[in-house]
Parts: C-alpha cells; structure tokens; sequence
C-alpha cells in the first residue's frame, strides 16, 4: 500500500466534509442507537443475574413446593434428621411505612458459604444479625428509603440490589406472618453419601436445578428482543445512509480511482486501501456512536426500568455502568454494518475494468448484473419466507418470517422495476418516451437502494401501526371484559384505599357496609356518582353514600355490589356508576 | 529502442459479438523519439496507447517496453509498469480533484518515488502553472488542467509518455503551446513520446506518424 496514493484518497474527505460527516453520522447513530438498545438489555439481564444470584442464591440447587405454595417447617426439619445439609429460606414482600422491601430471612448458621449473600461470619456480627430486634442488610440505596421507617437496626452492604433487605429467619417469619412456613429451602452442594432421597422424604418437593434461569429473565425475555429488534431497525436505517455516503463518495470518486490505476497502482492496493479507509472510519464512527449510545441508553434506562418493573416486576437499576462488552460489540456490529454496506462497491470496484471505470453505461451493465443476483437472493429470502410460514413456531421464528418477507420483497423491488423499464423503453415508439425509459433506468442503480429503504420504512410504519392499534384494541376489549364493574372507586391515597378495599370486602363485624366505612370516618370520592338503575337518578355519594339505600324507589340492587357489600339480597338499592 | 509492437491485435466483444479493432499492427520507437499515430474514429489508436501503457492486454502480439514484454505481466506487474516506466496523458486530463495542483503534479513521481523538487519547479515553471500550485483542479481552465497532467506525467520522468489526445479540449493557439512545451521537455529530458491526435497539422511537427486505418498501419 502506497501512503501517498491512500493520502490522494483519504484527501476526497478533507475535500467534500459534508460526505465524510453524513458517513460519521450515519454509522454513529446507528451504533448508538444498537449500542444503546444493547446496553440497556445487558444492564437489564446484569441485573436479574445478580439478583438471582444474591437474593435467590440460584447457583444451588433448591428445593420448592410442586403446587407453588409453602413449605412446613416439619418438612425441613424431616431432611435435617434425615442428614441432609439445607438452609430454610423466608421471602416476601413487607413494608415499612411507604417503603416496599423484599425480605430474605435466612438463617446463617445452617446457609452453605457459597450462598452467603451477606457476611455474617464474625461472632459480632452474627449476634447482631440473629439477636434482639434481628437486623435488615441493604443497599446503601434502601438504606437510605429506609430511614427513619423501622426501629430494626439497618447495616449497608454492597452488591445487593435494591428494594431486597437480608434479615434473620426468625425475624422474617414474624414480620411476613409465616407461622413457620418456609419459601424455599437451599440445598448445598455438599452431601453425604448414602442419604435417603429426598423424594422418599418429602414428595411434596421440587428440585430446582442449580444456575436455572431467573424466571424474570424468561418473562422479560420477549421484551428485550422487542428492544432489540427496534434496536436492529434503528441500526439496518443508519446503514442505509452510510451505504448511500459511501456510495456517493464511491461514484465521486471513480475518476480518482482510474487515475490511480493508470499512474501504476495495482487494484489490490486500491482495494486494501478502500478497505482500510472504511473500517478507519467504521471504528472512528463506531467509538464516536458507542458514546452516543451510552447517552441514549443512560437516558432511556429510567424509564425502561420502569417499564419492566410495571409489567414484570423486575428490578433493574436506574443507572448504567459501563461494560468492556458492549463497548467491544458495539465497535464491532459498527465495523461490520459499515464493510456490509460498503461491500457492494468495493466489489464493483474490484470488478470494474481499469478503461471502463468512468463510463456511465459500465456502471449500468455492471449493476445488470447486480440486479440479476439481487433478484436471486430477494426470491430466495421470500420463499424462506413461505417455509417459515409452514414451519416455523414461536416469537423468533415471527420475527425471522418478517425479516426475510421485508429484505426479500426490498431486494427484488428494483429488478422488478428494472424488468418493468426494459419492457416499457422496448414497447415505446416516440423518442422522447424511449428517453425517458431509458434514461429511468439509469438512473436505477442509484436510485434502487432509496426505493428500498421507503419501501422498508413504509412496511415497517404500516406493520407497527397496526401491531399498536391492534394492540390497543385487544387491550382495550380485555379490559371492558375483564373491569367492567359497576363501581369505579378513585383512592386518592393509601389510606382512602385501604378503607374502600375494607368496604368492598364487606363488614368483618357484622356492622353494615355504611356504619362500617363511617365508623373508619371516611367517605369515597366526592365526584362519585350512583345511578339507580331504575329511575335513573343520579346523586353524589358527597352528602351521604348509603342514601340511596333509603331511596325506596323499589330497584334492583345490583348483585356484585351485594356480593361485595356482603347485605342480603333482593334489597331495594342502587346501581353505581360514574 | 524504448517501445516495440509486434502483430499486436486485438478484438472487443460487443452485443453483436466479436468486434475485431487491431489486426496485426507492429511499430517501434526509440528513446527520445517523438511520434504521432494518427487515425480516423474507431480506427484503433487510443487501443494501440492502452496496450502499449498496460491498460489493456492484446489478444495476440509481443509488446516490449524497454525491453520487458508486458503482455506477460500479471495486474500487480503491469501496475508496477505503469508506475515506473510510463505515464499516460489523458484527453481528460484525470486530475485529482480533491488535490491541489502541487500535489496533482508530483503524484505520479512520488508514488514512483523519483520526486525531485527541482526538476517539479523547472517544469511548472516551464508549463506557466507555478502560480496556480494552491489551486485545485475545479479551479483551472482546461489549457490549465491539461498543463498539469502534462507536469504530473513528466515529473515522473517516465522513459516512456503516451498522449491520448491531449490537445483535443484546447483551441488552436493553446494546443500549439501545450504541444511545444510537451515537445520541449520530452526532448531535455529523452523522454519518447507517442501521441495519438485527429490533428495532421500537429502530428507533422512530431518526429515521425503513422496512420492507422480499421485497425491496421496504413503508412
């Protein structure tokens, strides 16, 4: 490789920096937008690891209820005599004033020291932790949530996700209300021989291999491929305009690479050299774009951890850290997206002869026969399309119908016209018409790839437009299926909602439903409205809720609300709407 | 004797098939040596300068350039010609664009590593382009931008120049300068020049001409 002929060809960008900017861009934001996507599912399934790991200690095997309940402590105490080395295990949701905390009581003593989430070896702190009022170990994080809401002495340690506290046993037993039933019961891995199977002793039990998937990470696993797939459309966008900046930097420079070639450079020079320029700014791009990733994802990262934790309950930090991982994948999906589109016109010009490389009509015999594989591998792709369509079951096989049905259909777009345009310039009699097909078909080459990305951006709109109305129609009909009560209550606060489930659930004392909520000394929204079924009036429950038990316009009561207000039926009442 | 053609011919495929454009055409040129190859269309000339510059590969024939025969040269060893032992002057000149005229005009020298900044000063000199060395090309006339391609082929002081034309863009005075110039410094520095021209008028003033007609030397 000559240095002074790769400078002559690295000046083309020194001379057109729009060109070189729209390539920088290009691949920047789509590795920012990957690399983004990447790092917020990394971050995601980090996080589910870990907790896994610390809070379930699910690199042992363990033992669970076959019908999903609880465990007696007889149960426990059977394996024990039975000689086999297990720790109890008390979980549940508990909460300390407005602050929800998964506790994990266990029991430090009999917990094999590969589960040891948290150390509690030292005598001090093994009295701390198992005496008196017990002791909460938290993130620094729940710590601070915590403060000023529990007399139970708070220690911080790190490595423990957030929302979890690690408590004694005992004293999880007494706060969740378990009356000594356990969650799960850990098994260590090591066993002495000859023991009796835990199948004889306690049939009611599961084994849960060890290092098994946390269920959150299967449940959350559709919508990390949903992000990904958004991620990778995001990416396949950016590369379209990297293919047309390289492209347009490509045929400016034609001319440049026949001179090249005549003053005695060689084409695999040339070619190493084009090689070269390209992954020196698919990496310059790339780094540039894995910033930018970073960025996206860090600002993203709150509200997808909300999200998760809506829908699925998981608990993903707010905040990113930085992985060696991602910053390797995302300089490399960059090289590789970059060389991908590159491809074609270094082959072009890998093929293109030295004397034909600035003729306009070469170019165009030589896209022909382009077009022809294109039309090849487009037919292709749409029968696997079909066959996947047969065969295929699942979220992948989905994905991967639409992804060969969109890149098959996009890439058999332009030979398809160009196969039109022949037709159209041959059955032309006037000259300017014959022109004018011809001369369309010229410009194909150019133009097949911007036909392509609207033909993909079109499909993708309508696909997910629809994906979302039909989305939102379905949603919809559950919930009018699934909600369609009678009364809508609106709590504004915890309090006013514990009173209204209270009411709901019925008087435990035999007090009426209305003496029951007033003797709480509250009342349900003001702008709720009942309306008696049969003569229609509508009055605010404001003034007094239970009046319109004393209407006497002799209407049906509702069933569900009898149900629920546990009065007799077949009493006149009303019919509650707002 | 710096340039030999022995029964070179040579054929193009077309739509219609075999299109035969030399058949057997044999000169030579010795060194220093100025000749024209003239031609009406289509007669084969600019073929006959691609072969003899390694732009192409003849169908059959010797072609001996200082004593190599390039038609045995694979694409690394033709380049490697091409590079050292001929430049090539095209009737589009095939300037760099993204080059300023300086760097246009010691390209070729450097990539053939025979730059000598004396020889490049005497020449832009010679060819009236010195004050234009900061320009790029877009920015030059085509009497300018032909100048400068002459300046890039002859710095490199390759033994052999092949012209395409090279005055076919310019009118008839600057044609006349750009020739003598060409003439001039090919002369100093025995440099042979075979160059093809329509021009009967410019080919005279050239040591020698030959004239081709469908493919073959009629003179």
């Amino acid at each position: 490789m000559s240095w002074v002929a790769f400078g002559a060809l690295l000046s083309h960008w020194r001379y057109k920096p729009l060109q070189l900017a729209t390539l920088i861009v290009g691949v920047a934001l789509a590795t920012a937008l990957w690399s983004g996507v990447q790092a917020i599912n990394a971050e995601a399934r980090a996080s589910y690891g870990r907790a896994a790991a610390v809070l379930e200690q699910n690199q042992l095997e363990q033992l669970v209820a076959k019908d999903g309940g609880r465990i007696s402590s007889q149960t426990y105490t059977k394996l024990r005599r039975a000689g086999w080395n297990v720790s109890p295990v008390i979980e549940g949701d508990h909460r300390f004033g407005q602050t929800r905390v998964r506790l994990i009581g266990i029991d430090p003593l009999s917990m094999p020291s590969e589960a040891q989430a948290v150390s509690v070896s030292s005598a001090s702190d093994l009295v701390d932790f198992v005496g008196g009022p017990g002791q909460l170990i938290v993130s620094a994080a729940t710590a601070a949530r915590l403060k000023d809401t529990t007399s139970i002495p708070v220690r911080i340690a790190a490595d423990l996700p957030e929302g979890a506290a690690f408590i004694d046993i005992g004293v999880a037993d007494r706060l969740l209300n378990r009356n000594g039933e356990l969650s799960r019961i850990v098994v260590a891995r090591s066993q002495r021989p000859g023991l009796e199977p835990i199948e004889a002793i306690a049939p009611e039990l599961a084994l849960k291999d060890a290092g098994e998937q946390p269920n959150v990470a299967r449940l959350t696993d559709s919508f990390h491929l949903n992000l990904t797939a958004f991620g990778f459309l995001a990416f396949v966008v950016g590369l379209f305009i990297v293919y047309s900046a390289t492209g347009l930097s490509f045929e400016q420079r034609r001319g440049t690479f026949r001179t090249f070639r005549s003053l005695g450079v060689s084409l695999h020079a040339l070619t190493a050299m084009l090689l070269v320029e390209t992954i020196f700014f698919a990496l310059l791009s790339g780094a540039i774009g894995v910033v930018l990733g970073y960025f996206v994802a860090s600002a993203l990262l709150p509200g997808v951890a909300a999200t998760l934790r809506g829908l699925y309950g998981a608990s993903v930090p707010g905040a990113l850290s930085l992985r060696p991982e991602w910053w390797l994948a995302g300089l490399a999906i960059a090289l590789i997206g970059t060389v991908l589109s590159s491809a074609q016109h270094l082959w072009r010009v890998w093929k293109m002869p030295i004397l034909a490389a600035a003729q306009h009509r070469a170019w165009a015999m030589a896209s022909l026969k382009g077009l022809i594989g294109q039309a090849s591998i487009g037919a292709i792709l749409l029968l696997t399309s079909g066959l996947l369509i047969v065969v295929g079951k699942g979220l992948y096989a989905g994905f991967a119908v639409l992804a060969t049905l969109l890149m098959g259909t996009a890439l058999i777009l332009p030979p398809m016209l160009a196969a039109v345009m022949i037709m159209g310039q041959k059955a032309s009699k006037h000259v300017l018409i014959h022109w004018f097909w011809a001369d369309t078909r010229q410009q194909l080459p150019g133009l097949s790839l911007a036909l392509m990305a609207l033909l993909l951006a079109l499909s993708a709109n309508i696909g997910v437009g629809t994906m979302v109305s039909s989305f939102r129609q379905t949603f919809l009909g559950w919930l009018d299926q699934r909600l369609a009560a009678e009364v809508y209550v609106t709590a504004r606060d915890e309090f006013e909602a514990g009173t209204a489930t209270a009411m709901v659930s019925g008087p435990r004392d035999g007090y009426p439903a209305d003496l029951e909520y007033r003797r709480r000394g509250v009342r349900p929204a003001d702008a709720d409205l009942w309306r008696c079924r049969r003569c229609n009036l509508s009055r605010s429950l404001a003034a007094d809720p239970w009046v319109a038990n004393d209407m006497g316009c002799g209407c049906q009561r509702s069933r569900r609300v009898d149900q629920r207000a546990a009065l007799a039926g077949g009493q006149s009442g009303a019919r509650g709407a707002n | 004797m710096i340039l030999s053609l022995s029964d070179i011919k040579k054929s193009y495929q077309t739509a219609e098939g075999r299109t035969p454009v030399l058949g057997g055409v044999s000169f030579v040129l010795a060194r220093g040596e100025s000749l024209a190859l003239t031609g009406e269309s289509g007669s084969g000339k600019s073929t006959v300068l691609h072969l003899a510059g390694g732009l192409d590969k003849p169908d059959s024939g010797t072609i001996l350039v200082n004593g190599r025969d390039i038609t045995k040269l694979d694409d690394v060893g033709r380049a490697d010609f091409r590079r050292t032992d001929v430049g090539v002057i095209f009737q589009q000149f095939n300037l760099i664009p993204s080059l300023d005229v300086r760097a246009n005009v010691s390209f070729h020298a450097k990539l053939a590593r025979r730059f000598d900044p004396l020889w490049e000063g005497e020449l832009v000199e010679a060819l009236g382009i010195d004050q234009l060395l900061r320009r790029y090309p877009e920015q030059l006339s085509g009497g300018q931008q032909q100048r400068v391609a002459i300046g890039r082929t002859l710095a490199a002081r390759p033994p052999l120049v092949l012209a395409d034309e090279p005055t076919g863009n310019l009118d008839e005075r600057t044609a006349d300068t750009v020739l003598d110039i060409m003439l001039r410094l090919t002369k100093s520095a025995g440099i042979a020049l075979l160059l093809v021209t329509h021009s009967r008028r410019l080919a005279d003033r050239l040591d020698r001409r030959i004239t081709l007609t469908s493919g073959k030397i009629a003179a």
